[in-house]
């Protein structure tokens, strides 16, 4: 089943607006990728802002050799430049956050399920305490005792996502454990580790990859508020988010271009994520197994 | 009969006219206003704290002996002349023919009841008025309409400290306390407007006060709409829900003249500075290039200096508050008293200031900490950026850091930051020399915001003296001069004297705004037509 999950993964998908969207993000890590080299700035050196360029409009002339293709934001730094490296950031902490997130998450669901008993209920205790709570709430206390940088983001969205991994995993496992394999596997005197973690863990793990691509796209939007709300990101390295916020004062004067161009970048990533997640999801999904 | 017909036609015809003419006539003489304010009114007791959300409001109702013109001096109130009899004493002479609301004459006996108010009476978490009267040792009353203040030691500016007390009417026995005047009493002053009644937080409504001494008020009631949003009043102002709304942001002021709407503005008694960690020997946040630790930077005027030169403030005032700002020297706006017309803002100097910072042995920079609270003052965290930009052109990189205003006041309390951004404000500039420039001192209430223990004895010994002066031009001389040596040590940086702007509609013919930033309808002029 394992070998399965990943052959599935590997099938060709077959509706073109799933295509477009695997364009879409595919083009978005590159960009991400290679953002020192194609910005025609890099807007977190102080060095290479014009501050008097500030608030130029679309197709500007720039004061280092270069058109502001999107115009300049209110301290002078070029709107394209700024979605680049904005991306690279807002990449870093969802794709980090997330994947951290599904490690603790699903190694603690899967602990519940098998030692069953205090360590069941201690564990989706604190799960369902958690995603009682609402996701921006649990994020603005974490952020607010922790202080703000880009590592207490991350750390932040961890604490909101793994108990979503928890959950699931352990529901899965349970319905894992009762199956013959793992008997045999119990029953051959293997030590626990082994158990779980060549038998339990991967016949547990699809659902919580199918989850992985949709809270990828939540951990995009949710660093994106928090960093609207002024609590995310360092001020001086702004990501897609913080640049739509710091863009927001300047709409009412009609300088439109320093919210809408990221916040176009941000609407396109997460759209974009959120169909392939869809994608993986179908693909995984064993009533379209036949597809 | 139709001439009869005719005739009670017209009648009626030019009885309607008559009557729909009236209340157009009288509405010309005796309009409305309606006012959204960024103040929120809390008491309706005057005397219970010092804060602008009281005063600006309660000033229709009641008023001081002395008032405060746009320049900050002392003008004539329900005082209409005072002198000084000794160093330690005060004569005031009354207003004649005052009375209050509720038509009792207004005599000496309510300037000495008011004070002992404040004075003995209000006590704690009642604040904030007491420093004005606490120096005052016996309130005698030669004459109903003459008031002799002794002060425990020399007040030459008691006429001023008086800008700040309202005058209540007194009572034949005690004293009113807070929860009287908030519940069931209805205010009386003065003033030119009569109270009507209110909602704590939300709305004050006010009448005219016909018996008012003072020229004729332009409106028949006011109506203040507490509207805390700037958002929110600005679209207040732009539908015609206001016809005065406080406290715009610049940014909003373009889209409010295209709708046909008009904008007054001044630069606000306050400044907003940079401080620098002068007191200890290695503040936190403050590393050498490779990130050692390195010797207090701060110290050193050079390097003050240096930074001070590197500072863009034009940027500041006409970029980053749409020029509704002015780029600021010293602690209050030129013009006001106590100020200096010497000191000018230059223009950066990048190579100057590497020059001197090679000169105090930091030719290679080093790395900093800036921090600064996040929209408590307009323009603040954008201020940041601008001014990490500059020093970055002199091989100093900073971290901007900003934090919600109060997260940000405690850990600058704590001591986390090496530089920070900071705001002074208040009646007059003497307030502002010794809590920010000052050296800290709890026995002369000196220093009160010099969280970087800037020391400078020759200029404390100046503004001792400056202070000892009675008000007028030489005091406000020997105060600029104070400034003057004060600022050629670089003890901070000042940024901006942001502007106070106030948006009105066609209602209002212009508004004066104050530079101790009140909302009152005794600023609105109506229009001419």
């Amino acid at each position: 089943m394992k070998v399965e999950t990943i052959r599935a993964l590997w099938k060709r998908p077959t509706r073109k607006s799933v295509s477009l969207s695997k364009l879409l993000l595919a083009t978005y890590i590159l960009l991400a990728l290679v953002a020192p080299i194609i910005a025609p700035q890099n807007p977190h050196d102080p060095l290479q802002i014009y501050a008097w360029e500030a608030s130029s409009p679309p197709l500007a002339m720039g004061g280092g050799g270069y058109t502001y293709l999107l115009g300049t934001d209110g301290l002078g730094r070029d709107i394209v430049s700024t979605i680049l490296y904005g991306l690279r950031i807002s990449l870093v902490v969802s794709i980090t956050s997330t994947a951290i997130a599904a490690l603790i998450g699903v190694a603690a669901g899967v602990s519940a399920a098998y030692f069953g008993k205090w360590v069941d209920v201690v564990i989706m205790r604190i799960v369902d305490l958690q995603l009682s709570l609402p996701t921006i709430l649990v994020a603005l206390i974490a952020i607010v005792t922790l202080g703000p940088g880009i590592d207490r983001i991350i750390l932040a969205i961890i604490i909101v996502q793994w108990a979503v991994y928890a959950r699931i995993a352990r529901g899965v496992a349970l319905s894992e454990i009762s199956k013959s394999y793992l008997d045999a596997a119990r029953l051959q005197r293997l030590p626990t580790r082994r158990v779980i973690f060549r038998h339990l863990l991967p016949n547990s793990i699809a659902p919580a990859i199918t989850l992985v691509p949709i809270e990828l796209g939540h951990a995009v939007a949710l660093e994106a508020t928090l960093s609207f709300l002024g609590l995310g990101v360092p001020i001086d390295k702004p990501s897609l988010g913080s640049t739509v916020a710091s863009g927001f004062q300047y709409l009412l004067t009609g300088q439109y271009w320093i919210s809408l161009f990221p916040g176009l970048a941000l609407f396109g990533l997460i759209a974009s994520i959120n169909f392939v997640g869809e994608d993986v999801r179908r693909l995984l999904d064993p009533r379209n197994r036949s597809i | 009969m139709p001439s009869k017909d005719l005739g009670s036609a017209l009648l009626a015809a030019a009885f309607a006219t008559a009557v729909s003419v009236a209340p157009l006539g009288a509405t010309a003489f005796a309009e409305g206003l309606r006012i959204g304010t960024s103040y929120k009114l809390m008491t309706l007791d005057p005397h219970y704290a010092d804060l602008n959300e009281n005063t600006s409001l309660l000033s229709h109702i009641y008023e001081r002996l002395v008032n405060q013109d746009e320049h900050l001096e002392p003008q004539p109130g329900l005082a209409t002349s005072w002198r000084q009899l000794s160093p330690t004493q005060w004569e005031f002479k009354l207003r004649d023919g005052v009375r209050f609301h509720d038509g009792s004459p207004f005599t000496a006996r309510d300037v000495v009841y008011s004070i002992e108010r404040v004075r003995d009476f209000l006590k704690p978490p009642s604040g904030g008025f007491q420093l004005y009267v606490k120096g005052i040792k016996a309130v005698t009353t030669p004459d109903p309409l003459t008031v002799v203040i002794e002060t425990s030691s020399d007040a030459p500016t008691l006429p001023l400290s008086l800008t700040s007390i309202f005058i209540m009417p007194h009572k034949a026995d005690g004293f009113a306390t807070t929860e009287e005047l908030n519940s069931q009493a209805r205010p009386v002053g003065t003033g030119p407007y009569k109270f009507d009644s209110w909602q704590s937080g939300e709305v004050l409504n006010l009448v005219r006060y016909d018996a008012y001494w003072g020229n004729a008020t332009a409106w028949s009631d006011v109506t203040f709409r507490v509207i805390e949003s700037p958002a929110a009043r600005v679209a207040a102002l732009s539908t015609g829900d206001v016809d005065i709304a406080d406290y715009i942001p610049a940014r909003d002021v373009e889209g409010l003249e295209n709708r046909g709407l008009k904008v007054d503005s001044i630069s606000a008694a306050r400044s907003n500075f940079l401080q620098f960690d002068i007191g200890r020997d290695q503040p936190p946040g403050v590393t050498g290039k490779s990130g050692d630790p390195i010797k207090n930077p701060f110290r050193d005027k050079r390097v003050r200096q240096a930074l001070t030169m590197a500072t863009d403030r034009a940027f500041l005032a006409d970029r980053i508050l749409l020029g509704y700002g002015t780029a600021a020297a010293q602690l209050f706006p030129p013009g006001l008293s106590g100020t200096s017309v010497k000191l000018k803002v230059e223009a950066p100097d990048y190579d100057g200031a590497k020059k001197l910072l090679a000169e105090a042995g930091f030719s290679d920079g080093f790395n900093v900490m800036l921090a600064g609270p996040a929209g408590r003052y307009p323009g603040d965290s954008e201020s940041l950026q601008a001014i990490a930009q500059n020093w970055a052109r002199i091989g100093i990189s900073v971290q901007p850091v900003v934090a919600p205003f109060s997260v940000f006041a405690t850990q600058r309390s704590n001591g986390d930051y090496p530089v920070w951004y900071g705001g002074c404000s208040g009646e007059a500039v003497t307030l502002c020399l010794d809590a920010v420039l000052a050296s800290p001192n709890t026995d002369l209430g000196t220093g009160s915001l010099n969280y970087g223990k800037y020391h400078n004895e020759s200029f404390d010994e100046m503004l001792v003296k400056a202070k000892a002066m009675e008000a007028g031009p030489e005091r406000n001389e020997s105060l600029a001069r104070a400034t003057e040596l004060v600022m050629a040590d670089y003890p901070i940086l000042p940024l901006y004297h942001f502007h106070l702007i106030v948006g009105h509609g066609q209602k209002v013919g212009s508004y004066a705004v104050h530079p101790r930033g009140w909302t009152t309808a005794m600023q609105a002029t109506p229009s001419e037509d």
